[in-house]
């Protein structure tokens, strides 16, 4: 067992492209850290160079203290669950679990042994003899975990090893995966697209953007301090409300579309470097999960819209409005308020949603205040895209 | 092949497979109708150039017949000169050699190249468009351009051998009777070895990348990703072509008939054209019918050993459960 260490490293391709900037990032024994962003933002490129892959074009991977830059795949001890399992189709799921251990020339008791109680551990005793064409998507996926458990390795490395599995199952599979990473107590890179799954089951997250390290935090803190607007929007489902807005020149009023919001000395001490935006365009990011319906004091953050759309979900109810506002778009981020969905008709044009409590009726059309305790607001650069603190 | 595999379906899946369960039986029996008219073709040419001449070689091997006069029946009079033939046993040992020596000649090298231009390499194509020009060409024209460059005095190879220094070349090719086999088997596989390529470039491009990924993590050398994963996988492309290459050199004619005839002496006599100097030259059609259905029996047996042994019967997916 090691840890994973990379310095500075790069992957730029023959066409020119860079996959990877100067990623810095150590994986301590033990840990569990996620790689998450959207798809080509360099996530699998990272992980493939460190299983040797894939060749680094400048900077330094380490598995425990060893630089393993040029070593081959074979010689850097660390097991890979691919996307799609790239389980060996001619062998049974015991030939499938154990073809690391014959070639690593382990006595046959040996093998059947620890072959055994890996089956015991991923449910797949009774299938060992199958071969991976007679199994379902789910029990793949777990002799895609024994090949790598199996071989007692250094360091494990997931490519979105759950992404093919339906939604259910993924859930089910999230929590066993942690529960052998624990009990094993190897390194850990995950790579997923999902923000879910990153924020489930990372001990701290990468979030990557085109190549570049967005923020590396525990999840709780990418959720409650993300850095800028990209971390802030991907992180959280439904993702943050977004809305461009400018600051008066004196300072105290928030222009966000059509209405103006009091700025208190309150979130001016939240935020003190604020000051320097007056007179200038910020962003203004509230969770939906932050809003809540009425509540208009003074000592909340206050907007007046009108609802759109309401997808009742049982457990909440997300209410889609609209501000008056315009809302930012972030490249790479998937928007969920469902802001064509002009043609309703009230013409709402909504531009945030709202996660409310299911018992709070509401209808289309409805003029409501939607507010949120101070601290949960946020603002941000909009050229920089940076927090402002 | 295909009934066998049919029945053994459940009942549930045969069912929801037939697009025909639900139809009343007036409408299946006229599906039937036209699916009978569209075989016809087939089953026309099939009887009449393959099952037909099966048959009437089996018939005419129990006669005595020159070609033009009529036909005597002899009984097994032709089968017994065959199995006390020395020449026949002669010509038999030559067969499977040329057809073994030519299987391990071909194979490996077939493979090789054929991995080689599945591969990235540069001009690729330029050395795959090459390999292939032996497959555009006809085996007579091959005959007669290797008869004449490795004539023993005039040929391509002496003259390399007298003026390149290169005095091994200096060799009576196809007329030593220790070399002119050897010669013939060397001549087929330059021959057959393009098409060979093909089928295991074919092969090999089709097998995952990401097998070989998980396999050198997993710790396989070149070599034992080769055993473990690119034999498996190929599997199928392996029996098509030992089938292929097997069956074809035991009825191999052309190239040896154009290029010795069968000499020196009986050295390259090989059973079909034992057979056809049985029919063509000696006019003993009948003891030809004979060798002709030997060979026949052999391609099959060999084909079938081929099927058994390897579970091709089974047609089972060699990529299913990768992912």
């Amino acid at each position: 067992m090691a840890s994973i260490t990379l310095e500075k490293v790069n992957k730029i391709y023959a066409s020119g492209f860079e996959a990877v900037h100067e990623f810095d990032l150590h994986v301590a024994d033990g840990e569990f850290v996620v790689l998450v962003g959207p798809s080509g933002c360099g996530k699998t490129t990272i992980l493939r160079m460190i299983a040797g892959l894939e060749e680094v074009s400048g900077g330094s991977i380490y598995i425990g203290d060893r630089i393993v830059n040029g070593i081959a795949p074979k010689d850097r001890d660390v097991a890979m669950v691919f996307q799609n399992y790239a389980l060996y189709p001619h062998m049974t799921v015991a030939g499938n679990i154990a073809f690391a251990l014959k070639l690593r020339k382990v006595s046959k008791s040996e093998i059947s042994e620890k072959v055994r109680k890996v089956g015991e551990i991923l449910g797949l005793s009774q299938y060992l003899n199958q071969r991976p064409r007679q199994l379902s998507g789910g029990q793949r996926q777990r002799v895609a975990m024994g090949r790598a458990i199996v071989r007692e390795p250094a360091v494990f490395l997931m490519d979105e090893p759950l992404s093919n599995l339906d939604a259910s199952l993924r859930a089910q599979m999230r929590v066993e995966v942690l529960r052998i990473q624990r009990h094993l107590q190897v390194g850990t890179l995950y790579v997923t697209h999902d923000q879910v799954e990153a924020m489930t089951m990372g001990d701290r997250v990468v979030v990557l953007k085109d190549g570049h390290v967005q923020q590396c935090d525990t999840p709780k803190n990418l959720y409650s301090h993300p850095t800028n607007l990209f971390v802030a929007a991907f992180v959280g489902s439904p993702a943050m409300n977004l809305f461009k807005a400018g600051i008066s020149s004196n300072g105290d009023v928030l222009d966000m579309g059509s209405q103006s919001i009091r700025l208190t000395e309150e979130l001016y001490i939240m935020h003190p470097t604020l000051r320097q935006y007056a007179s200038k365009s910020v962003v203004v990011g509230v969770r939906p999960e932050h809003l809540l319906i009425g509540e208009d004091r003074a000592d909340r953050f206050t907007i007046s819209s009108v609802i759109g759309l309401v997808e009742v979900l049982g457990s909440d109810t997300l209410v889609h409005f609209s501000a008056g506002a315009e809302r930012m778009y972030i490249e790479g981020v998937a928007n969920e308020a469902a802001t064509d969905l002009a043609d309703n008709e009230f013409n709402v044009k909504n531009e945030g949603i709202a996660r409310l409590d299911p018992k709070v009726s509401v209808r289309i059309g409805e003029k409501v205040t939607l507010s949120a305790e101070l601290d949960s607001i946020y603002f941000f650069d909009p050229i920089t895209g940076n927090v402002i603190n | 092949m295909l009934g066998k595999s049919e029945y053994s379906l459940p009942p549930s899946i045969k069912k929801r497979n037939s697009r025909r369960g639900d139809l009343p039986k007036k409408v299946v029996g006229s599906y039937w109708k036209a699916d009978l008219v569209g075989l016809m073709p087939t089953m026309a040419l099939y009887v009449f150039l393959v099952l037909l001449p099966i048959v009437i070689a089996g018939l005419l091997s129990l006669y005595s017949w020159n070609g033009v006069g009529s036909l005597r029946f002899s009984g097994f009079a032709n089968w017994d000169a065959f199995f006390h033939d020395p020449i026949a046993a002669h010509s038999l040992e030559v067969t499977i050699v040329l057809a073994l020596v030519s299987w391990a000649i071909q194979t490996p090298i077939s493979m090789a190249l054929g991995f080689f231009i599945a591969g990235k390499q540069r001009y690729r194509t330029v050395y795959a468009a090459l390999y292939l020009l032996p497959l555009l060409l006809s085996t007579v024209g091959i005959g007669l351009v290797w008869q004449a460059l490795l004539d023993p005095n005039f040929g391509g190879l002496a003259w390399l051998a007298q003026n390149a220094g290169l005095s091994f070349l200096q060799q009576n090719w196809l007329g030593s009777n220790s070399l002119a086999l050897w010669t013939i088997i060397v001549l087929i596989a330059w021959q057959f070895i393009p098409f060979h390529t093909l089928l295991y470039q074919m092969g090999r491009r089709q097998v995952p990348n990401v097998l070989y990924e998980a396999a050198s993590i997993d710790g396989a050398t070149k070599w034992k990703q080769f055993v473990h994963i690119t034999l498996p996988q190929l599997r199928y492309t392996i029996v098509v072509s030992s089938t292929l290459m097997l069956v074809g050199s035991l009825t191999y004619f052309d190239m040896i008939y154009v290029l010795t005839d069968g000499g020196p002496g009986d050295t390259t006599r090989v059973l079909s054209l034992d057979m056809y100097q049985a029919a063509f030259v000696a006019n003993t059609f009948g003891y030809a019918s004979v060798l002709a259905v030997v060979l026949g029996v052999i391609g099959v047996v060999v084909a079938l050993l081929l099927v058994r042994f390897t579970g091709f019967s089974s047609l089972s997916s060699q990529r299913e459960g990768i992912a």
